[in-house]
């Protein structure tokens, strides 16, 4: 009887007619317990299902907001941190780039009609300069990251397979609104294009490649980018760090 | 004994409650998920619920949907004319050279002596000393409620903010509406852009926005500072302090294009188009 339960306790205390009502409360308390986690498991399993029919997980709204903390958690991490991780930082940023951004498709929107000038093998060769070339130019820009605050806005819908999802970033105490727009492809969603204080980037390289694949083969332009990429980086120290 | 009362009825409640707590929480978190990506999405996101049950279709639709979209989307480009593209790339290079040679190493050496915070408040400064070009914008674009937010603001951040220097206005995001300027409310009126013209000293710019800055340019107060040296001297002044926290953007854009006069003008437009949609 030391380890009789507090309900056993209350009702002894109260009332004589103790045993009977005990068994009956203990009767009610298991039934709720029992209906609870029924209703639990069904919601949860609910809850999954919906998942499972790209529900919450494949939201786009959560693909661009886990990118971009899993690439701040990078940037943060002091084992990422230094000259001396400069190539495991990138390796490693490249990576989780190329986890949500799709160059194919960027390249297939930069290109537009001309993409039919290409041979599948020299699109393909196109959209693999044009990702080492936005790597080139932006990856100092993302490693000059030191804390800025990321808020995360609204999600614009343009289709069911088209998203712009907006954030704006505080830089030099000005919000700078940076827009990602994500297309589904395959059931994935992956980015396509970024659009930084109303300048779309894909159509900003729009306007160059047109002008650029007027003139010249898609050959001489995969040759000007090429050369574009191995030139050496300019070791100019006004990058956006100090500004 | 009386006082225990009412704790007999506590492991029963307590089962119950917690019980139909937990599921109301989570039936609750789990119609919030729903309601807030309804949110986002409208009622698009329904229907891609209902589609998404037969995902061949969707990828078909998908195809072709985009395949179109590929071919259609040179609208800023033929948007604007450039026939002056001799003229505006001369001008193109001298505003170049004249940022790499004058603007840049100046801005840099005030940088250096400057701290950031000072030359941040000196940008705040100046943004809102010209409160009557976006008042008076939003008035003619009729934009009231604008207007009086920004007049909000401007009260705000001179008195609160010390003349400006700070913003105290933007924790608070109704305080911070896009700013209106001549040229968008020529925009707005359905005046076209006409064609791209690059100025010397001032850069990139369009017949419709050239004209713009005049009214701006009578709107700022600054414009009124006698003797016009001293007018001109503070929005060097303002130049550079505001170059100084910039440096490193043109050099990116530059670096990063093949035709960077190309994507000036791309960028120019773009982001005009974008602000008069604000």
């Amino acid at each position: 009887m030391e380890r009789c339960s507090y309900m056993e306790i209350a009702t002894r205390d109260i009332s004589g007619a103790g045993k009977v009502k005990n068994i009956q409360q203990k009767r009610y308390c298991l039934l709720c317990v029992v209906l609870s986690l029924f209703l639990i498991t069904t919601l949860v399993l609910v809850g999954n299902s919906f998942g499972a029919t790209g529900f919450p997980q494949d939201d786009p709204y959560k693909v661009v907001k886990d990118a971009i903390n899993e690439i701040i958690g990078v940037l943060q991490n002091p084992a990422y941190k230094g000259e001396c991780n400069k190539e495991k930082r990138r390796a490693k940023l490249r990576e989780l780039v190329y986890q949500i951004f799709d160059f194919q498709e960027t390249s297939k929107w930069v290109l537009g009609r001309h993409r039919r000038q290409f041979t599948p093998k020299q699109f393909k060769e196109f959209s693999d300069l044009f990702a080492k070339l936005l790597e080139k130019t932006y990856i100092k820009k993302v490693e000059s990251y030191s804390g800025q605050k990321i808020i995360f806005g609204r999600e614009i819908k343009f289709s069911r397979n088209k998203v712009e999802i907006r954030t704006k970033v505080l830089y030099n105490g000005q919000e700078v609104p940076i827009y990602y727009r994500l297309i589904r492809k395959h059931g994935k969603w992956v980015g396509y294009d970024v659009v930084i204080d109303g300048v779309s980037l894909v159509k900003n390289y729009r306007s160059q490649f047109n002008e650029l694949l007027r003139k010249k083969s898609p050959e001489k332009v995969l040759e000007e980018m090429r050369n574009k990429i191995n030139q050496p980086e300019k070791g100019d120290g006004s990058s956006a760090a100090g500004a | 004994m009386a006082k225990l009362k009412p704790t007999r009825k506590i492991p029963f409640l307590t089962g119950m409650s917690a019980g139909l707590g937990l599921s109301l929480c989570l039936l609750f978190s789990w119609w919030h998920g729903i309601s807030m990506a309804a949110d986002n999405g409208g009622i698009t996101k329904k229907v891609e619920v209902m589609a998404s049950s037969s995902p061949v279709a969707k990828d078909q639709d998908y195809d072709e949907e985009y395949d179109e979209e590929y071919d259609y989307g040179d609208e800023e480009e033929s948007l604007i004319n450039d026939p002056l593209e001799g003229f505006n790339r001369v001008m193109f290079t001298f505003n170049d050279r004249l940022y790499f040679h004058v603007l840049k190493p100046v801005a840099r050496g005030y940088r250096f002596v400057t701290p950031k915070k000072i030359r941040m408040g000196i940008r705040n400064f100046f943004y809102n000393i010209i409160y009557p070009v976006r008042f008076v914008n939003d008035l003619l674009q009729g934009k009231f409620k604008r207007a009086g937010k920004e007049t909000c603001r401007f009260i705000v951040n001179t008195s609160v903010g010390f003349l400006g220097f700070m913003t105290p206005s933007k924790d608070y995001a109704w305080l911070n509406p896009p700013p209106e300027d001549t040229g968008q409310t020529f925009a707005t009126w359905g005046i076209g852009n006409g064609f791209y013209i690059v100025w010397p000293l001032l850069g990139p710019s369009t017949v419709r926005d050239s004209f713009g800055f005049l009214g701006d340019y009578v709107l700022e107060p600054d414009s009124y500072l006698q003797p016009l040296s001293l007018s001109f001297g503070i929005r060097g002044f303002e130049i550079i302090n505001k170059t100084s926290l910039t440096l490193g953007e043109y050099e990116t854009l530059k670096e990063s294009s093949f035709d960077p006069y190309i994507a000036v003008r791309n960028a120019y437009i773009q982001n005009r188009r974008q602000a008069i949609k604000e």
